[in-house]
């Protein structure tokens, strides 16, 4: 994998992170952010081969078919040296 | 032993990053799939080392990779029967579970990370690997 093809993979996890918490969109305070990451994704588009294209593609159409929860019901634990338990628990 | 790595984020400050545990079972061997007895709800051993980034308790855990495999499995084997197992069978949803030889993997996310679950095993698993690497 190229450099540019993981900025443009490090770069896609930050624009849906981003707008799966709402902080994208137009007239929002990270509209800025948003056109930026847009934009770095773009010159990264183009700098990988395409045969990369091709896979970040498949990539993106093959996560469309996959269902998870919206959030983990999942919080973590303290565990000390030695400790006999799971560091993770279902949340209160 | 039992390795585990969390993504999690504080309630607090919204602090981010990685938390990674390796358990020992103490030498308990087996030569197929892992048995029931050695699953980490069931057993996950005593916890011999770990690598914090954002203190616990009570953070939220955005996503996680369990690894189940005899103690002193080097973890270049780990890293290898998970790329093998995952190049083969692409989960219909998440948590996914996969078992390769005399390992058993977990790994779960939430709805945010899926576009990205590629990336997010990998991360996950590079900090299971050092965690191994430093125990």
């Amino acid at each position: 994998m190229t450099d540019a093809a993981r900025r443009y993979e490090e770069l896609t996890r930050q624009l849906l992170e981003g707008r799966a918490r709402g902080e994208f969109g137009k007239g929002s305070p990270g509209e800025a952010r948003e056109d930026e990451l847009l934009e770095r994704m773009d010159d990264c588009w183009w700098e990988m081969s395409e045969a990369e294209r091709d896979e970040a593609d498949r990539r993106l159409e093959e996560s469309r078919r996959i269902s998870a929860p919206d959030e983990l019901d999942a919080v973590d634990v303290k565990v000390p040296s030695g400790g006999d338990f799971m560091p993770r628990q279902v949340a209160a | 032993m039992y390795a585990t790595a969390h993504r999690v984020v504080s309630p607090t400050t919204g602090a981010e990053g990685i938390n990674a545990f390796h358990y020992l079972h103490g030498g308990y061997e087996w030569d197929g799939p892992p048995p029931p007895e050695s699953m980490p709800e069931t057993d996950p051993g005593t916890l011999f080392n770990d690598s914090v980034a954002v203190p616990p308790p009570g953070n939220r855990v955005r996503s996680y990779l369990d690894v189940v495999a005899p103690d002193g499995t080097p973890a270049r084997e780990i890293e290898r029967a998970l790329a093998d197992v995952t190049s083969r069978d692409v989960p219909g949803s998440f948590p996914a579970v996969w078992t390769s030889g005399r390992f058993w993997f977990r790994f779960g996310l939430e709805l945010a990370l899926v576009p990205v679950w590629r990336q997010e095993l990998r991360l996950l698993l590079e900090n299971v690997a050092a965690v191994l690497g430093r125990s």
